[in-house]
């Protein structure tokens, strides 16, 4: 009852408002086929037996964040619903169905275009297959953008990516420029070359580059931003296009000088000159008075001493962090008399450094990446064997860094190593598991061995056969007496083999 | 308005009557506890209660486990052992130099097998002394236990307190007025209830938010006070929205009233006292001090500044900054050098955070020396501070009520100290303020006039009286 009353109290706004994009996940070959008429959405695959979105929902609910909307392609929506409608009491889960665009494709970008109405504030925007480490905290993510009083307009997450996902080749991490708690640039597809624009080292005097970060697609954006995004209709991604492109603002004049005021409308500062005229007291007016700021505002005083104009001195003439800005006669709206607050347009910058014992955080869009993330998942688990083994034969082997449920049934004999076993499944006798995902409902025959594979919803497995590097279509039957290795286990090709023999 | 000092002395009172001087009061106390404590941990460390100790462990928030020795003298050994293994386990401590386990010596007669009890006495004792000023705040801790619905503009707020991203009496003040206006703007009246009534209630949880981030400043409470005044008198006939729009033109009016003309009409009153070729100096930053100089500067006087600067905060050097741009000459000092300057120095501009009833000045830590040292040398001390900063209260000391900065990021210990910080027997204290008697102040600068330090309590008799007049000039 009080609960009820408090909240109808206020009609504040809620300060974030999630924002979840949950796609087909491509990336994932075989893991994402449709099993018959039921399609296979991404965000359900289990990691460590949760689905993925789980992880971001708890993760969100964890930060006090209060509104969620997933936006997932029209076929998932039945199947999410059914699992995140009403999974919290806090967070309130509301799922949402893109329609692709005209040609066929749906991007990232478009995708906040058309959300545009439904986001009254500033939105969080995070994937579906992002699952964070335990000791990482949205919370933090959302201090570093509360508590930047000159006027943010991003805040991103980035995590020091694992050593394998550093060596990788064909996915090679983007080249990140930043300083201090401030992103500057992010840079894809350049290969062993960065480029650092001159008005960026101009301005930043000192940089930092590195290729050892991967970007975990959680961004806290200014609602402002969605104003922005039909004056730049060329942009498709937001990780590739809308990041990049927010960053220059920071040291692109040009783009300031066309954009700046739609991201922040000018804010006229009262102070104690015109207090009388205004009237209108903000935040701002606070900033004037603290100690530990130095935010200045642009006015027509005759105390600012003018400087000349020689390269020397081209650093003290650019802005500094704090928003100051020098009153150069060129810019176009300096005319005013009052003073305007000038915002820094920052993109705020977080970085997660892996811990040392290693538990891992990252992005499951990828095959490899969902494996590590399960590995590295079950390696922390700290699961005693929890005493309920009922489905388990009591001559079963299972390492104590495995997961399963209670609802399956595990024969006699049967090794589980290293591994994640779902919901009602069925593994016969004298089964090996090493390092691999088991999904729910999958049927494994006598004497099967099975190695560093993910098997799908509904998989069987014939008895003795042997898999290894494999990765199986939900609801594929493989038949007995087998082996691969490395190999794409497709349901249909195996339906049409059988009917061959 | 700081609720939770006075609570822990007065149950030390209540539980030990037998305790004689004032001084000695805590030594014995602490040598009975430290047995206690000794005894309990050997019961603790031989039953090897590790699980529940760790369930305690995240329970207990950090500042929580520092006043238990306070508050709970009769404390069971759970909490209070748990609350050891609390500082020494795995949380990044705000405090540092809680993490390994070394002996202090000379910690009087215990053997070596209580080598974790002497640890936890030995940390405790020595928090003890400053366990009455607030503890500085960690991240998760800002709002903890306070139910209600805060307002998202207040969490923010909350958030810029703790990080000091607004600091100073005035900007806070202002600050946290801002966020009440959105907050008024934004609030419903439930059913059945009134404004005037409802609207305080609606308020409290998100005061008390704000004072879990960072103890409330005097100039808050003042305003609080004034405000809570403003809804009491609401006419229960008058519309919602008109009285919302009434609460935040009242909320203006005080701000612009009390702060920004203020500060006008003190520059009015100091300019006179700025002779051409004077030398001034000055502490920190203050808000008023920094308005002064700069509109003495642009009206032609010339002079030269002084600015005494002193770590953590380092405020002296956006003062300095702020005068650079003005054009005015200045020099940068610590602390420690202004016995050497104060002769050459012809004037001494301090701002405040409080004014007391006697007349003393709570101030940034270190005022109380700059203000001290020009004493000796016959220097003027001038503080200006607005009336709206006066506080009831009577203190002697910088000790009974202060306030201790949390090492953070935006704080850091003196340079190179860093490697000091992960000893357990060290302890780094930054008290934010301190108190300058009011013998060492030459004369009060206020919107009023320039007065005595000592007839600042007439003053606000005078106002009390006429509750909600503005004093006539």
């Amino acid at each position: 009852m009080d609960i009820l009353s408090q909240q109808s109290r206020s009609r504040a706004k809620p300060e974030f408002q999630a924002i979840i994009l949950s796609g087909f996940g491509s990336q994932l070959g075989p893991l994402i086929e449709p099993h018959g008429d039921e399609p296979t959405p991404k965000a359900l695959l289990p990691v460590k037996n949760k689905p993925l979105l789980s992880y971001g929902l708890s993760w969100l609910e964890e930060a006090d964040v209060k509104d969620a909307l997933i936006v997932c392609p029209p076929s998932h929506v039945r199947a999410l619903t059914d699992h995140f409608q009403a999974t919290s009491p806090v967070l309130n889960v509301k799922i949402h169905a893109y329609d692709p665009d005209s040609d066929g494709t749906s991007s990232t970008v478009s995708i906040l275009k058309k959300l545009t109405p439904r986001i009254q504030s500033d939105f969080i925007v995070l994937s579906c297959d992002f699952v964070p480490s335990p000791e990482l905290h949205l919370s933090s993510l959302l201090n570093l953008w509360r508590v930047d009083s000159s006027e943010a307009i991003m805040a991103s997450l980035f995590y020091e990516a694992s050593e394998e996902a550093q060596k990788r080749k064909d996915k090679p991490l983007p080249n990140t420029i930043y300083k201090e708690s401030s992103i500057l640039g992010v840079a894809y597809d350049k290969g062993s070359e960065v480029q650092i624009p001159m008005h960026l080292l101009t301005k930043f005097g000192r940089c930092r580059v590195t290729s050892q970060l991967a970007d975990s697609h959680v961004y806290v954006f200014k609602r402002s931003v969605l104003e922005l995004l039909p004056l730049v209709p060329e942009f498709k991604s937001i990780k590739k296009d809308l990041v990049p492109f927010l960053c220059s603002l920071q040291y692109s004049r040009t783009r300031r000088n066309k954009f700046s005021h739609i991201l922040t409308p000018p804010q006229k500062v009262t102070t104690a000159e015109n207090v009388q005229d205004k009237g209108e007291i903000s935040v701002f007016t606070a900033l004037q008075y603290s100690t530990t700021q130095e935010l200045d505002f642009r006015t027509m005083s005759a105390t600012i001493p003018a400087r000349a104009r020689t390269p020397t001195n081209a650093q003290k003439n650019a802005w500094d962090d704090e928003g100051s800005s020098t009153e150069e006669a060129s810019e176009g709206d300096i005319d005013e008399d009052e003073p305007t607050f000038v915002p820094s347009l920052r993109c705020a910058f977080l970085v997660h450094k892996r811990s040392k014992d290693g538990v891992t955080c990252g992005r499951a869009n990828n095959l490899s990446a969902y494996r590590e993330l399960n590995q590295g998942l079950l390696k922390h688990s700290s699961l005693e064997p929890k005493g309920v083994r009922d489905g388990v034969d009591p001559k079963a082997q299972i390492s104590p860094n495995s997961a399963w449920e209670v609802s399956s049934r595990i024969g006699e004999g049967s090794i589980v190593a290293s591994s994640a076993i779902g919901q009602h499944c069925v593994i016969g006798k004298q089964v090996r598991i090493v390092n691999s995902v088991i999904m729910n409902h999958v049927e494994l025959g006598d004497g099967v061995r099975i190695e560093n594979c993910i098997l799908s919803s509904y998989t069987k497995v014939g008895e003795k056969t042997e898999l290894k590097d494999c990765e199986s279509t939900p609801g594929a039957e493989i038949p007995g007496e087998k082996s691969y290795k490395s190999t794409r286990l497709d349901g249909k090709s195996f339906k049409t083999m059988s009917s061959s023999t | 308005m700081s609720a939770t000092e006075p609570a822990g002395p007065a149950l030390e009172d209540a539980s030990n009557p037998q305790d004689g001087v004032q001084t000695r009061k805590q030594l014995t106390k602490a040598e009975r506890r430290e047995l206690q404590e000794r005894q309990r941990a050997a019961k603790a460390a031989a039953t090897a209660s590790n699980p529940s100790n760790k369930s305690q462990n995240q329970k207990t928030p950090q500042s929580q486990s520092n006043k238990q020795p306070k508050k709970d003298p009769t404390s069971v050994a759970g909490p209070s052992g748990s609350s050891a293994t609390a500082t020494s386990g795995k949380k990044p401590t705000p405090k540092p130099g809680r993490d390994a386990d070394k002996i202090a010596p000379g910690a009087g007669g215990m053997d070596k097998g209580d080598k974790i009890a002497d640890l936890e006495t030995q940390r405790r004792h020595q928090t003890r002394i400053f366990a009455h000023f607030a503890s500085p705040k960690q991240d998760a801790q800002i709002g903890a236990g306070i139910k209600g619905e805060i307002h998202p503009t207040i969490v923010r707020l909350g958030r810029q307190f703790a990080d000091m991203k607004i600091v100073g009496a005035n900007a806070r003040c202002i600050a946290m007025l801002v966020a009440f206006k959105a907050v008024i703007q934004d609030y419903v009246t439930p059913p059945n209830q009134t404004l005037a009534r409802d609207l305080t209630q609606y308020l409290s949880p998100q005061i008390s938010y704000l004072v879990s981030a960072r103890p409330m400043a005097v100039s808050m409470g003042n305003a609080i006070r004034e405000l809570k005044y403003h809804i009491s008198v609401v006419s229960i006939d008058v519309p919602e929205q008109d009285a919302k729009d009434h609460l935040c033109e009242q909320i203006d009016t005080y701000i612009s009233h009390r702060i920004v003309l203020a500060d006008s009409v003190i520059e009015e009153y100091a300019m006179p006292k700025i002779q051409n070729g004077a030398v001034i100096m000055t502490f920190a930053r203050s808000s008023v001090v920094e308005r002064v100089l700069i509109s003495a500067w642009s009206r032609g006087k010339r002079f030269s500044v002084k600015v005494v600067d002193s770590a953590p905060l380092s405020e002296g050097r956006k003062m300095l900054s702020a005068l650079l741009k003005a054009g005015i000459p200045c020099t940068y000092l610590l602390v420690n050098g202004i016995g050497s300057l104060i002769s050459t120095v012809s004037l001494v501009f301090l701002g405040a955070h409080a004014i007391n009833s006697n007349g003393s000045v709570y101030s940034r830590a270190g005022t109380a020396l700059v203000a001290m040292l020009a004493k000796e040398h016959s220097v003027p001390v001038l503080v200006l501070s607005e009336t709206y900063k006066y506080s009831n209260n009577l203190q002697l000391d910088s000790f009974t009520k202060n306030e201790l900065a949390a090492l953070s990021d935006t704080l850091q210990p003196p340079n190179g100290q860093g490697h000091l910080l992960s000893q357990s027997s060290l302890q780094i204290i930054n008290p934010l303020y301190d108190l300058t008697p009011h013998t060492h102040i030459t004369v009060l600068v206020t919107e009023v006039g320039l007065i005595p330090p000592s007839a600042i309590s007439t003053l606000a008799g005078l106002r009390d009286k006429d509750k909600g007049l503005q004093l006539a000039v």
